[in-house]
Order: C-alpha cells, then sequence, then structure tokens
C-alpha cells in the first residue's frame, strides 16, 4: 500500500525571476520505505519534503497521504500541516529552547490531546530509542549537536506519525558523528518499520539509508530507484556527474572510435552498436594504466594510448594518479600496494568495457 | 618606524608602553568622567536639596493639595498605559509577520509611523476629535441613532481613562520596534517544528512563539513603564482643565512660581527616579538567565508564516486610528477659520499659516529647535559611537571605566525626561555654570537627554558588525585610527545615520525637558506651542503641530538618504 502519493506537483516562488522549485513531480513512498531526495542544493529537494509537510503552498498536482487527500490544487484543498499527522526532522534540529528535552518530546503527544502520564511513559520510551534517556531534564542550549539531533529526531518519533519527514538531519554534524548516527538511523529505521522521505545532498547517507533513491536537478527528478541501480547505472549524464563520476570523454565514430584525437584500440563491439556521438564516463576506480610497454591486454578491455602520468597523490591505501591524454585530465584510482608509476611516465588507459557508461545526448545508452 | 625601536623612545614610540596602554585609558576616563558629569551632576545636586534641614522637602510635598491622588495616577498611568502599548504592540508586531507578500514592506514600517508624529501633536490631534463638546468624532458619533440629542460626549478625553488610553497608544510603537525585532530574529523555523508536531496555530502562539518572544517583550514593556511613568505630555495637555495631576505635571507648576522650589521638585522626582533604576535592575535581573532564549536554530530563509489580509486590516487600522486621524483633524482646524466642532468646507482659510509664520516668535523657537538638535547630534553621535566602543567586549579598556561608561549610558534612559529636566534647570541656573537663558542651556540638555539612545542604537550597531572585520584590518598592518575610519564606519554608516534619524525625531519633539529648561528669550517649538496652547489658540497650535511633522519628515528622509535607504528601518 501507498503511504505517500504525489502528483503532478508544480511549487514556483515568485519574484522577478521566478524559480520553479518543484516541476511536475510524481512519487509514491510504501510503507516501511525510507524514500532519499538526493540532489546538489537548489535542486527543490527540501521544497518538496516542505511541500509534503505544508510548509509550502505548491501551485499544482495532488498529494495523497495513507489515501486521504492533504492538497489538491484542482479544487483549492489545502490541510495545514498540523492536521497531517506527520513527524519532521529540521536540519537545524529547531528544538524549542525554552523547554526541556522531555517537553520538547512530549509536546507532539501534547498537541495530539494524550493523557499526562501516558505521554510521560511514551516521551521516556522514544528517548530510550535514541539513547537519551539521561538527558530529560537538560535545555537544548546544553546539549551536544549530535544529542539534540538524537532529542530532535525521538520529538518526531513520539506520536508514532503516519509518515516521517528529514531534512538532512545530519549536514550540521561532524564527519565522525555523521557515520555514528548513520548507523544509528538505519538501525531504527529497520528496528521501527516507519514510512519516510529523507533529504540529503550526501551519496552515501542517500544509499545507505535509502529504500530507494531518488536524485534531483532543476526540480525535476532524475532518476527513482534503489540504491544499487542509481549507483551502478546513472540513469542521465547529470546523475553521473553528481554522483562524482569524474571521467568523462566525447567519442566520435567517424573513421573509428576515437576520443580527441586518440583512438580506441581492444573490445570495441559495445560501441560498435551506436551510430552517432557517445559520451563516455568512467569511475577512477574503473581505469587503469599501464605502463606503455606493457603490450598484453586482458579480454574485453578498451585502451589509448599516448597518456602521460602528471601527479601522484596518496591517500590511505590508495593511490589517486592524475594522467593527461591528449590535452585530456584523468583521475585513476589504484590499491597502493601496486602503484609503480610516477610523474612523467608514459603509459597507455584501460578500461573493462562492461565498466563504461555511455550516454546519448544525457541519457544512459543500454550496452 | 625604525624609530620605535630607539630606546630613549620606548616609552612613547610604536609600541611604547605608555602609549599603547596608558594613553588610551586616559582617553576612556577622561570620556567617562565629562560624561558622568553630565549625567550625575543634575540628578545628585537635585536629589541633595530633598534631603536637606532632615527632608524638610517631604514634609512639604505632604502638604501639597491632593497629593494622594496624583501620586495614584502616576502609577495607574504608568502601569495601565504600558500594558495596553505591551498588549497593542505585540498584537502589531504578530500581524506584521503575517503581512501578505505584496504590502509587506510597507505594513512592517506602518506601525512605525506615530513615531514621526510628535506626542504634543497627537494629542492635539485627539483633542479636536474627542472634546467632549466640539471634538469632531464625539459630533460625528451625536448622529448615530441612540446618540441623537445628547448635549456631549459620549467620549471625554479629559479624563484618566483617555489619558492612559492615549498613553498607550503613544507608547505602542516602541514596543513594536522590539518585539517585531524578536520575532524576525526568532525565525520561523522552530513555529515550523510545533506546526509540524500537531500544534494548531492558536497553541503555537501560546506555547512557542510568546514564550520565546518573553526577552524582547520584558525589554518592552520596561521601556515604555519607565516612559509611561515619566509621562507628561498627555498628562498636562489633558489634566490640566479637570485638575488631573501626575508628580512630573506638580513639578513643572513649580517651575511657572517663582522663586522655584526645587527642594519640593526633588522630592516629588524622588519616587519616579527611585522606581526607574528598579525597573532597569529587574530588567538586567530578568533577562540574565539568556540561555532558556538562546535560539539554537539559524534564521530560516523559508518564509512560510501563513499570511493574511486581516494582519494588514489590523495595521492599517491602527494607522489611522493613531496617525491619519488626528493629523487629518489638525490640519482641518489649521485651516478653519474658528474651531467650532462644524465641519464646513467652504470657509477654509489660509490665515493661521500666514500668522504664524509672521510671528517672529515663532519662526525663531522653529528655527532654534531645528539648529540645537542638529548641534546636539554632531556631538552626540561621536561621543555615543566612542562610548558604545567602550561596551564592546574586545575593546581594552579598564573594567570600572567600562562600568562606569554603561552606567552614564543607562541613567538618561533610566530618568524621565521631564525630571532630567528639572534638574537641569536646578544646576544650571546657579553658578558654578550658569547657563540659563543661553540656548547653551538647551543644548547641554539635549546631549544629556539622548547620550543613552545613541549609546545603545550605536551598540548594537557595533556588535552586529562583528569584530572580524576590524581585526582583519589590524592583522592587514592597519592601524587602530585607519581601521576606524576606513573599515568600522564605513561598515556602520547605516546604524550610525538611523541613529542620527531617530535622535533627531525624538529631540525634535521634546517637549518635558524642554519645557522645563526654557526661558523667555529661548524657547524651542515644543515650549511655543505649549504657550499658545495656554493661551488658547487652537487653530496657530495645529499649524505649530503640522509644521513639526513635517520637518520630522525632512529630517528623517535626509538621513535615510545620507545612510543608504533602509537606514531607518534598521534599527536593529
Amino acid at each position: 500500500m501507498q503511504e505517500l502519493k504525489v502528483e503532478k506537483l508544480v511549487k514556483r516562488f515568485p519574484g522577478r525571476d521566478q524559480v520553479v522549485a518543484v516541476n511536475q513531480v510524481d512519487i509514491e513512498v510504501e510503507a516501511g520505505e525510507m524514500l532519499v531526495l538526493l540532489g546538489p542544493s537548489g535542486c527543490g529537494k527540501t521544497t518538496l519534503l516542505r511541500c509534503v509537510a505544508g510548509l509550502e503552498d505548491a501551485q499544482e498536482g495532488r498529494i495523497t497521504l495513507e489515501g486521504k487527500p492533504v492538497f489538491d490544487a484542482a479544487i483549492r484543498f489545502n490541510q495545514p500541516t498540523h492536521l497531517r499527522d506527520i513527524g519532521m526532522v529540521f536540519q537545524n534540529y529547531s528544538l524549542w529552547p525554552h523547554m526541556t528535552v522531555q517537553r520538547n518530546v512530549e509536546y507532539p503527544l501534547r498537541a495530539r490531546r494524550m493523557a499526562p502520564a501516558e505521554r510521560g511513559k511514551r516521551a521516556k520510551q522514544v528517548l530510550e530509542v535514541v539513547q537519551c534517556g539521561h538527558l530529560t531534564d537538560r535545555l537544548p542550549a546544553m546539549l551536544s549537536g549530535g544529542q539534540q539531533q538524537r532529542i530532535a529526531l525521538a520529538r518526531a518519533l513520539a506520536p508514532k506519525p503516519k509518515i516521517m519527514l528529514l531534512d538532512e538531519p545530519l549536514s550540521n554534524l561532524d564527519a565522525l558523528l555523521r557515520v555514528e548516527l548513520r548507523a544509528h538511523l538505519r538501525a531504527i529505521h529497520r528496528e521501527l518499520g516507519f514510512t519516510g522521505i529523507y533529504v540529503t545532498h550526501d551519496q552515501i547517507e542517500a544509499f545507505n539509508l535509502g529504500t530507494r533513491v531518488a536524485v534531483m536537478n532543476a526540480g525535476r527528478i532524475e532518476q527513482l530507484d534503489n540504491a544499487h541501480n542509481v549507483y551502478e547505472r546513472p540513469a542521465t549524464e547529470y546523475v553521473a556527474k553528481f554522483l562524482g563520476i569524474r571521467n568523462s570523454m566525447a567519442l566520435n565514430p567517424a573513421g573509428g572510435w576515437h576520443c580527441g584525437g586518440v583512438k580506441l584500440e581492444g573490445d570495441l563491439s559495445i560501441l560498435d552498436r551506436h551510430q552517432g556521438p557517445l559520451q563516455l564516463y568512467l569511475r577512477p576506480d574503473a581505469l587503469q594504466l599501464l605502463p606503455q610497454a606493457e603490450l598484453a591486454v586482458a579480454s574485453g578491455q578498451i585502451t589509448l594510448s599516448g597518456a602521460r602520468v602528471v601527479d601522484v597523490l596518496y591517500s590511505g591505501g590508495e593511490v589517486d594518479y592524475v594522467a593527461d591524454l591528449g590535452g585530456m585530465t584523468l583521475y585513476v584510482t589504484a590499491r597502493a600496494a601496486q602503484a609503480r608509476l610516477k610523474p612523467g611516465d608514459a603509459v597507455r588507459v584501460a578500461f573493462a568495457s562492461l565498466d563504461a557508461l555511455l550516454y546519448a545526448s544525457g541519457r544512459l545508452v543500454v550496452a | 618606524m625604525t624609530t620605535a625601536s630607539a630606546p630613549g623612545r620606548a616609552w612613547w614610540g610604536t609600541g611604547g608602553l605608555v602609549r599603547r596602554t596608558v594613553a588610551p585609558q586616559v582617553g576612556w576616563a577622561v570620556i567617562a568622567i565629562a560624561v558622568g558629569f553630565l549625567v550625575l551632576w543634575p540628578i545628585l545636586q537635585l536629589q541633595s536639596r530633598a534631603f536637606v534641614d532632615g527632608g524638610a522637602a517631604f514634609f512639604r510635598m505632604m502638604e501639597v493639595q491632593r497629593i494622594g491622588a496624583t501620586i495614584r495616577t502616576t502609577f495607574i498611568l504608568a502601569v495601565l498605559s504600558s500594558v495596553l502599548a505591551v498588549v497593542i504592540g505585540t498584537l502589531l508586531a504578530w500581524c506584521a509577520s503575517m503581512l501578505p507578500q505584496r504590502v509587506r514592506r510597507m505594513g512592517e514600517l506602518a506601525p512605525l509611523l506615530p513615531l514621526v508624529v510628535p506626542a504634543v501633536a497627537a494629542v492635539t490631534g485627539w483633542i479636536f476629535l474627542l472634546s467632549p463638546k466640539v471634538g469632531y468624532l464625539n459630533m460625528v458619533l451625536r448622529t448615530l441613532p441612540g446618540l441623537r440629542g445628547m448635549e456631549e460626549g459620549p467620549f471625554n478625553i479629559y479624563s484618566v481613562t483617555w489619558i492612559i488610553i492615549i498613553t498607550g497608544l503613544l507608547l505602542s510603537s516602541f514596543v513594536y520596534v522590539f518585539v517585531f525585532t524578536g520575532l524576525k530574529n526568532m525565525g520561523q523555523e522552530l513555529e515550523a517544528a510545533a506546526a509540524a508536531c500537531g500544534a494548531s496555530p492558536l497553541m503555537r502562539f501560546f506555547t512557542i512563539t510568546l514564550p520565546l518572544l518573553r526577552p524582547s517583550i520584558i525589554f518592552a514593556s520596561g521601556v515604555v513603564f519607565l516612559l509611561g511613568l515619566g509621562q507628561f505630555t498627555a498628562p498636562l495637555l489633558l489634566g490640566r482643565t479637570t485638575r488631573i495631576d501626575v508628580l512630573t505635571t506638580e513639578m513643572f507648576y513649580l517651575t511657572e512660581r517663582y522663586p522655584i522650589d526645587f527642594g519640593l521638585g526633588a522630592a516629588l522626582g524622588f519616587p519616579i527616579l527611585v522606581l526607574g533604576l528598579c525597573v532597569v535592575l529587574a530588567q538586567k535581573l530578568a533577562l540574565g538567565e539568556q540561555r532558556r532564549f538562546v535560539v539554537v536554530s539559524a534564521r530560516s530563509k523559508y518564509d512560510l508564516r501563513q499570511t493574511s489580509w486581516w494582519a494588514a486590516v489590523v495595521i492599517g487600522l491602527y494607522l489611522v486610528i493613531t496617525t491619519v486621524l488626528p493629523l487629518l483633524a489638525l490640519l482641518y482646524v489649521s485651516l478653519s477659520p474658528f474651531w467650532t466642532g462644524s465641519l464646513e468646507m467652504t470657509d477654509l482659510t489660509l490665515r493661521h499659516w500666514k500668522s504664524v509664520l509672521n510671528n517672529p516668535g515663532l519662526v525663531t523657537a522653529i528655527w532654534t529647535s531645528v539648529k540645537v538638535s542638529v548641534i546636539a547630534i554632531a556631538i552626540l553621535i561621536p561621543l555615543g559611537f566612542a562610548m558604545a566602543f567602550a561596551l564592546l567586549q574586545s575593546t581594552r579598556i579598564a573594567p570600572p571605566l567600562r562600568m562606569a561608561i554603561d552606567l552614564f549610558a543607562t541613567l538618561p534612559i533610566a530618568v524621565p525626561a521631564s525630571l532630567m529636566g528639572f534638574g537641569l534647570l536646578f544646576v544650571y541656573s546657579q553658578p558654578p555654570i550658569q547657563i540659563y537663558g543661553t540656548t547653551a542651556v538647551l543644548m547641554v540638555t539635549y546631549v544629556t537627554l539622548m547620550l543613552g539612545h545613541s549609546t545603545r542604537l550605536q551598540f548594537t550597531t557595533l556588535v552586529g558588525t562583528g569584530q572580524e572585520f576590524l581585526e582583519a584590518s589590524r592583522a592587514c598592518g592597519a592601524g587602530p585610527l585607519r581601521s576606524l575610519v576606513q573599515v568600522l564606519l564605513p561598515m556602520c554608516r547605516k546604524g550610525i545615520a538611523a541613529t542620527a534619524a531617530l535622535t533627531f525625531v525624538l529631540l525634535f519633539h521634546e517637549f518635558s525637558a524642554s519645557l522645563m529648561v526654557r526661558s523667555a528669550r529661548t524657547q524651542v517649538i515644543g515650549s511655543v506651542m505649549y504657550d499658545v496652547w495656554a493661551g488658547g489658540i487652537y487653530s496657530e497650535v495645529a499649524v505649530l503641530a503640522l509644521i513639526m511633522v513635517a520637518v520630522t519628515i525632512v529630517g528623517v528622509v535626509l538621513a535615510g538618504w545620507l545612510g543608504g535607504t533602509d537606514s531607518v528601518q534598521k534599527k536593529d
């Protein structure tokens, strides 16, 4: 059953240069699912979330929660936020500074007119879930960022809402804490099985937490799929770029496949199925640098000759090479133990044809 | 630079011990002593008069006619008018935050417009509207069924109730300034969080918004209570005929007799002084535990509070009642041959305008007002800037000096203008500094009165500017003077212009203290207006009131133009 359904939603911000923050968006979230909205800042992901919360008024479309409409532009129906039965975690946590932790967490229960004894019990219970049972009498200003984040989560979970809306909840924390809380959040989601929408610009967070991931660009959804597929087969060039696939080459079929004057050699069968020019994307770890002299090439590989190592950067167990190929800069990651190349070395670039992500007019073409 | 290392100069040259540490402290001490003298001298001198001869002045005070009623009226007026002002001001701020986008810019400024109309002018306008027999509003109301046939009323402006209502309305703009700033700084994310938790708008207002606004509301309440306590204009103009008196008007009546019984005046002012200091102290204590109000979230970029056209209606109504109606009444009376209460458009005349502009005494008074205000501002801005700078945490200044400067910047706010004026009249009308009867006394009065405001307003500007810019400038090798002139001053330009604009408004409208220290030869617009009013020439009072409004607008626009367009807005 669909917990949440968003249909043809459009949100424009008025002004001299009108911005369409959400443009004809359709999404469905199944019960118990965590849908992650992923994208750079300004792509409309937070606005979409706030439309679901009723904190922004959209201009077109429909939003349905558990089968009941909460927003319908056609009949000018817009249920106020406080009647939608949602739980929301804000980027800045938005804990009320004048209330203790206990009172903060009890607040949504008070709003739902739960009896005092019962709501005290429930608040204690959720505070235990987020491992903050010992903080009940503190004021928010006396808490660390990580604790505030947990309290904000507890406050949203307390009334067992129809849907949890999480707006970049980890983005204000330092890196180590972020990793810890991410794991904790995942465990809580598994345990409680709530339905949620999670907004982030961090792809690792998205792939860790998302049952499905929607990548957004300029108010539209570029790709909506499970984490594995989004990671392995970015549907558009935009998604590939956003995921940090840094190596991009324009391939031209005229007179044999070549790239800026450098000919491609090896198993070109996957390229030959296409006629027009293609854009090739490769992850740094999909590329290999071979000494120019080494002639043996594994089957199913494609190579380009005439590259040169420009720089070698050690980072932990890996080494990042920066190479130059006919004026193009390529980034290659290799295991540090096997790194023997030094700046100035002449090399060949090789990759498995299966790792090639090929795009024709911006969209992924099936190999 | 090389001379700095020369041993003979080490005590004074660049980096020298004396120049680096001692000289600035001497500078701060000079400022503290000068300002301390300005503020403390009149207060202490006057109050000491209350206690000579074993407090004889307090016994004389007990013999003043109806003194019990006067004290009671003073406190009732202070309490009720400030309650009214806080309620109205908070409501206005709440409405302003809900204004629809299209009218937001105008609507947010609208509640400040009553500040452009001087209290004297507003009260006079209200007299024209609500005088029991010939007030225009009363006459219109008497045409309604049920009220027809009444000889006077239904409202009588010459009553305690109306003095409270009008004082409350006059003070509500101040509350609005503080509470609205508080609302803006709070952002709307915390309310959104409550909405997401299922709280209805009413629950949000009472459980989130109002508690979080507590610091702003407490601060505003303190400010308007002090102003209400020293309230002088409305009781003087509305209470004189029906013998409703407050302590400050009693003090004023003393100055109209000769010889002036300064001891009695000091005794009358003593309770106000003590209460004023208590309020300031209470404010500091109440706001001490700030942690509860540190809003953790950053300001939201989203603008999500539900908007409502009703908000615009409320603000519009407020503007009509406080500003438009009194101004229209003033305009009509200034153009009518006589104030008779009938609304006829046929006999309108410019006679009173001509009469005022041809009266050399009145014109001189107007010019004196402008001149003295401008000179006072020229002194106040740099002085207040220096004092504000001394109050900054990062300024290296001896702690006792900082505390002293803090005290001298607070006292002029805590002591009502009428009381301060009475003290100034006392000290400057006798040796060693006998300047009563010259324009100098007006200038000293204005500087003393506004020291607090000038310092506080510029302090908020400095705090808002942030220290990093100054530190960056020093780190780039610029000396203190260059940093001040090339970095700090340009960055504070808007704040300084806003301070100048507000100070000009307050000084040009100054009535209470001016009335105390004026003499036959040195009059300002507020004091001559009172004389014309006491003489019963109401049409000319209206003309003078409108001139006050016009000059104020010119002053504010000028300051806005000098400091960038939004300087008037940027008081926070």
